[in-house]
């Protein structure tokens, strides 16, 4: 058997819940300092928020992601359960791929493609090429 | 380790393997501006055959380098009569070509109830074979270096050995190299496809690393990174490749204060040093006085 | 040894050479002279392949050489100098010698991997023994293109030794040589012919050809105007009004 399908099959028994999805929702607003952020992120699965967890957060750029890399960050548990916040300094704005790791209760990885400017940040819309 | 040293040493070595593929082909006296795309076809291999087809990594990487010697090969064949710039805009083109490629790739299958695999423009997430075989990211690293040095290794032997001397020959003098009983296009045929072997390793790596990619990971950004670093530092040894990565990411990563004009930095960094050292800066004569040093 | 038959090469209008009949017989030192433009270097870099004949055959030990590659054609034994002097100048003068190791002796004597991946120690006999020859035992770690004029001259021609051929096609091997060097140069000559290779030498300066050859073609527009030995050849009128009379010493 391999790996992964070991690991797949551990992680199932283990934790049924494990099977569900992650999922995370991201809020920034910008700090007026460049290209720093105040982010608010809402992680659940299956509807219950995911509370405790360490997580990080970094970001690449998606031209060129090994170079533009930024320092990852650590995020501190928010007011609300299953809320974490953090600040992002970003190189420059524009579309960043926001890499989350949890650790904790929870494993997890997870990448948040999302807009960044003066505004704030939004999720990245792409036109598919057809 | 802080962690995100490890993560900019891991940075480092997998645009490594990109920077000694750039290095080969230089070496055989052609510019390639589309090395980023055996990086991407790699990546994009070796993502689908452990994400999707649930092979392990290291099979996984082996089919994706062939992948990637293949397409280079590919590519050189009909474009390596080209010569000079024609044969690197001709790469650029199969480069531009590949990407185009990856976005109009739309595979997924379910893998744990979630579609998995490449969406097209929207990226192909969840390449988890690492963290789902539990290796922490200094242990990832330790994986892409050991790669990396193993790499370096048998290339550096290579070109100690008569190998070497006479890939040089073959990259000054083409027609010379013919005249001593040279076969000049099928050594650069071979130098071409163990570079596109050797970006696909990077790609696999890189996939595995960030688990999530997208066609513009593999723009043309990155290929001319790859062909600046080898060219800034140096023809003379394979390591003045691994220099050149160190150089940028290493130290402007460093010196935050480049943040936001680092691309600026870097463009007159190349530029300064084609100038002043057209070789590079462990170029050939440096290598030698290096070499008799520590002799 | 080596036999052309009715060899011409065009370029656009002009009849750069122009069915040129040669037959170099084996052991032999044959000159081919000619005045500036007359065809020689071209006849030596079709013998090599470096472009395609326009019409004829040429012929080296019985077997046809005209529809080879390059690369095969000095497989076959065939080595040259360069009459523009061309070395690997980012190379050292060591290494030009290891990387023209491609005859046919050294790839039966070598498995592949010995060949290419090999270090130093298995060529250094020979290497050593070639830089005796040429004088340049302790230049061995210079870089070619650091080499005075003189020194350049002499590592082509070992480096087509190197090659270990059986035909040595030496194109104007004396240009820019003061006496005493082309003395030595003609030593060098005579010595590869005891040796047994066969050459065919190109050249302007008459001191060299007369004295070392054994048979003088006398090129002029491409065509063959004169053959014969070097006594015949400098008595002939024809050759006295085409060459001696076109300015070359």
């Amino acid at each position: 058997m391999d790996r992964k399908a070991f690991f797949l099959i551990a992680a199932l028994a283990a934790a049924p819940a494990a099977a569900q999805r992650t999922e995370a929702q991201l809020e920034c607003r910008f700090t007026g300092t460049d290209f720093v952020y105040d982010c608010a992120l809402r992680l659940e699965r299956g509807a219950t928020p995911i509370e405790g967890a360490r997580v990080t957060v970094g970001a690449d750029m998606p031209s060129m992601p090994m170079a533009h890399h930024v320092r990852p960050v650590e995020a501190k548990p928010g007011a609300a359960p299953g809320e974490y916040r953090f600040r992002l300094a970003l190189e420059m704005p524009g579309e960043w791929a926001v890499k989350l790791r949890l650790d904790g209760p929870v494993r997890e990885q997870l990448v948040l493609r999302y807009e960044f400017d003066d505004k704030g940040a939004r999720p990245a819309v792409r036109r598919a090429r057809k | 380790m802080d962690a995100y040293a490890v993560s900019v040493l891991t940075n480092i070595g997998l645009l490594g393997f990109l920077a000694l593929s750039a290095y080969l082909v230089l070496l055989a006296g052609e510019m390639s501006f589309g090395q980023q795309a055996f990086f991407g076809i790699g990546a994009y291999c070796g993502g689908m055959l452990t994400a999707m087809a649930g092979w392990p990594l290291p099979l996984a990487a082996l089919a994706a380098m062939a992948a990637g010697a293949a397409a280079a090969v590919a590519v050189a064949l009909p474009t390596l009569r080209l010569r000079g710039l024609y044969f690197a805009m001709a790469t650029l083109a199969a480069a531009e070509m590949a990407r185009i490629g990856f976005e109009l790739l739309h595979w997924q299958v379910e893998v744990a109830g979630e579609p998995v695999g490449p969406d097209g423009t929207q990226g192909f997430r969840g390449i988890r074979w690492v963290f789902e075989a539990g290796l922490a990211p200094e242990g990832y690293a330790v994986l892409v270096w050991t790669a990396l040095a193993a790499v370096t290794a048998l290339l550096a032997v290579a070109e100690r050995a008569r190998l070497g001397a006479t890939l040089r020959a073959v990259g000054e003098d083409p027609a010379l190299a013919a005249a001593l009983g040279l076969d000049v296009h099928r050594f650069k045929l071979g130098v071409i496809a163990a570079s596109g072997g050797l970006a696909a390793l990077g790609g696999v790596l890189f996939a595995h690393h960030n688990t999530y990619i997208e066609p513009r990971n593999f723009d043309v950004m990155l290929g001319v990174h790859g062909l600046a670093y080898a060219l800034i530092g140096g023809l003379g040894t394979v390591f003045g490749a691994l220099v050149g990565v160190a150089l940028d990411v290493g130290l402007l990563e460093g010196v935050r204060v480049f943040q936001g004009y680092r691309m600026i930095v870097f463009g007159g960094l190349v530029a300064l040093l084609l100038v002043l050292r057209p070789r590079g800066l462990l170029d050939e004569e440096t290598v030698r006085w290096i070499g008799r040093r520590f002799s | 040894m080596l036999e052309l038959k009715g060899v011409t090469r065009h370029f656009g209008g002009v009849r750069a050479v122009d069915g040129l009949d040669l037959l170099v017989p084996e052991g032999c030192i044959f000159g081919l002279i000619g005045p500036n433009g007359s065809g020689k270097s071209t006849t030596v870099n079709l013998i090599t392949g470096l472009f395609p004949l326009t019409a004829g055959t040429i012929l080296f030990r019985g077997e046809r050489l005209d529809d080879l590659p390059t690369h095969r054609r000095l497989q076959k034994g065939i080595a040259r100098t360069f009459q523009n002097i061309r070395l690997f100048g980012r190379l050292t003068v060591w290494q030009n010698l290891w990387v023209a190791q491609n005859s046919p002796e050294d790839r039966a004597r070598r498995s592949f991997f010995a060949r290419w991946l090999g270090g130093r120690r298995r060529a250094r006999d020979e290497i050593a023994h070639l830089l005796e020859f040429s004088g340049l035992a302790h230049k061995a770690d210079e870089f070619a293109a650091n080499l005075s004029f003189g020194e350049q001259r002499r590592l082509e021609l070992a480096r087509a030794l190197a090659a270990r051929p059986r035909l040595l096609l030496l194109d104007e091997p004396a240009a820019g040589m003061n006496s005493e060097e082309i003395g030595q140069l003609r030593e060098r000559i005579l010595a590869l012919r005891a040796r047994g290779i066969t050459i065919l030498l190109i050249e302007h300066v008459m001191e060299l050809v007369m004295g070392v050859t054994d048979r003088i073609a006398v090129l002029n527009f491409g065509q063959k105007i004169a053959e014969g030995s070097p006594a015949e050849i400098q008595a002939d009128p024809v050759v006295r009004k085409a060459y001696l009379g076109g300015g070359a010493t």
